[in-house]
């Protein structure tokens, strides 16, 4: 419920009506941030099944461990630390889709761990982003080889 | 059977949110203000702890129960606290019987969420023989009516029954065996958390939302605070999308708030 929360502001769900867009997670193996880790890979997913989309949405969580503010918990840190705060970012219009924590923050933590997670987020924006552009760029550049080969092959006819 | 919709019509919609711009509400509520609350504790004789709790026309009732159980293997010292929450028909025609609801499992995990984290149960203490006995504590949460907020009107009632539930002295016996006593002590309660949810629409951010407003509104966020002051728990809630800065202006007045509704607590 909350990540598809996460990922509807980002959808242009108005393009589809009366259509259900069902997306499924699978969680392989659960070392802490599986939620942030899906919502990243479900946008991914989402521009790459052609979905029109606002912008990639971004998931990251940042925490406190021992009293020192940590980004992107593993299990053990989530399971023992003091405080858990995963959240989901728009980048490009700076919305906060996901927000949920537990734990204990003082307001100043709160304020820090707030722009904590929303950097980490930034820097997950940035490989997704190269993600997609590598695959683009793989295409295009079997699609040249390809044209380039039937070229020769009409010369030669 | 017709199933009433979840839809306000385009008038209304416009109506609520212009009203909200202009800095008023459609029961004539500031934007910071909350809906009068009344609260009755212990009024079910047999429960350990009761709240009756009413938010503006919003109205729920929660029970604490204790039983003897088994504690978990991880936490041999510690007895257990679960919260459950029962959207029953009778408080709205968009509750229907049947199995818990998407609506019903998040509110139950929000206020389990709140206490747990404010650690507001001294678990420890309700411990009776480690590894064996302790006390389980069942908060159940049933909403009687639905005027919206049934958040932070289910969590105040939750702890508002915790503060005033009692919990029967025991006596062990040399062959381990735990007599219940007449006696009773208070419920080891050492904090009292509150949550308070904000709802937003057309970028104004509004405390207790009402039914309508919620119905309006795109999105929502729950914080709770301990009684120091510190967040312990957070939610958001719907497709709506918040702006870091006002995240940090909803945390301030959630953060206030909280401490003025802590005051209606017994």
């Amino acid at each position: 419920m909350v990540i598809r929360e996460a990922l509807e502001p980002a959808i242009f769900a108005i393009m589809f009506p009366r259509t259900a867009i069902d997306i499924y997670i699978e969680t392989v193996q659960a070392d802490g941030g599986t939620r942030c880790a899906s919502i990243t890979a479900a946008s991914l997913a989402l521009a790459d099944a052609g979905v029109p989309l606002k912008d990639l949405v971004a998931g990251c969580a940042a925490g406190k461990v021992d009293g020192t503010l940590v980004l992107d918990l593993n299990d053990t840190e989530d399971k023992y630390g003091d405080a858990d705060l995963p959240l989901a970012f728009i980048p490009r219009t700076k919305e906060v889709t996901l927000l949920q924590m537990d734990g204990s923050f003082s307001p100043e933590e709160f304020n820090d761990a707030l722009n904590l997670a929303i950097t980490g987020c930034e820097k997950i924006y940035e490989i997704q982003r190269e993600t997609l552009k590598k695959k683009y760029a793989e295409i295009s550049d079997k699609v040249n080889s390809e044209t380039t080969t039937s070229k020769e092959g009409d010369l030669n006819g | 059977m017709v199933k009433a919709e979840k839809i306000l019509s385009e008038i209304e919609q416009n109506y609520i949110e212009k009203l909200v711009n202009k800095g008023t509400r459609i029961d004539e509520r500031s934007l910071d203000s909350v809906r009068e609350i009344t609260i009755k504790t212990n009024f079910i004789e047999k429960a350990n702890g009761s709240a009756d709790l009413t938010l503006g026309n919003t109205r729920v009732i929660v029970g604490v129960k204790l039983e003897l159980g088994t504690p978990f293997p991880d936490m041999p010292d510690e007895g257990v606290v679960t919260v459950n929450a029962e959207l029953a028909p009778i408080a709205s025609p968009f509750f229907e019987s049947g199995p818990p609801t998407e609506v019903g499992i998040e509110l139950a995990r929000v206020v389990d969420r709140g206490l747990r984290q404010s650690k507001a149960v001294d678990t420890k203490k309700l411990c009776i023989l480690e590894g064996e006995k302790v006390w389980i504590t069942f908060i159940d949460i049933y909403a009687l009516d639905h005027d919206g907020n049934l958040i932070d009107a289910s969590a105040l009632a939750a702890i508002a029954a915790l503060l005033t539930a009692k919990m029967p002295k025991v006596k062990v016996t040399k062959d381990k065996e735990i007599q219940l006593l007449e006696e009773t002590t208070p419920l080891p309660v050492v904090d009292r958390p509150i949550a308070v949810t904000l709802a937003k629409m057309n970028g104004a951010i509004i405390v207790d939302p009402c039914l309508k407003e919620e119905f309006a509104m795109r999105g929502r966020i729950t914080f709770t605070f301990t009684e120091k002051g510190n967040l312990c728990a957070l939610q958001k809630g719907g497709i709506g999308t918040f702006k870091p800065s006002e995240l940090l202006n909803a945390f301030e007045t959630a953060r206030n708030l909280a401490s003025q509704l802590r005051q209606f607590l017994p």
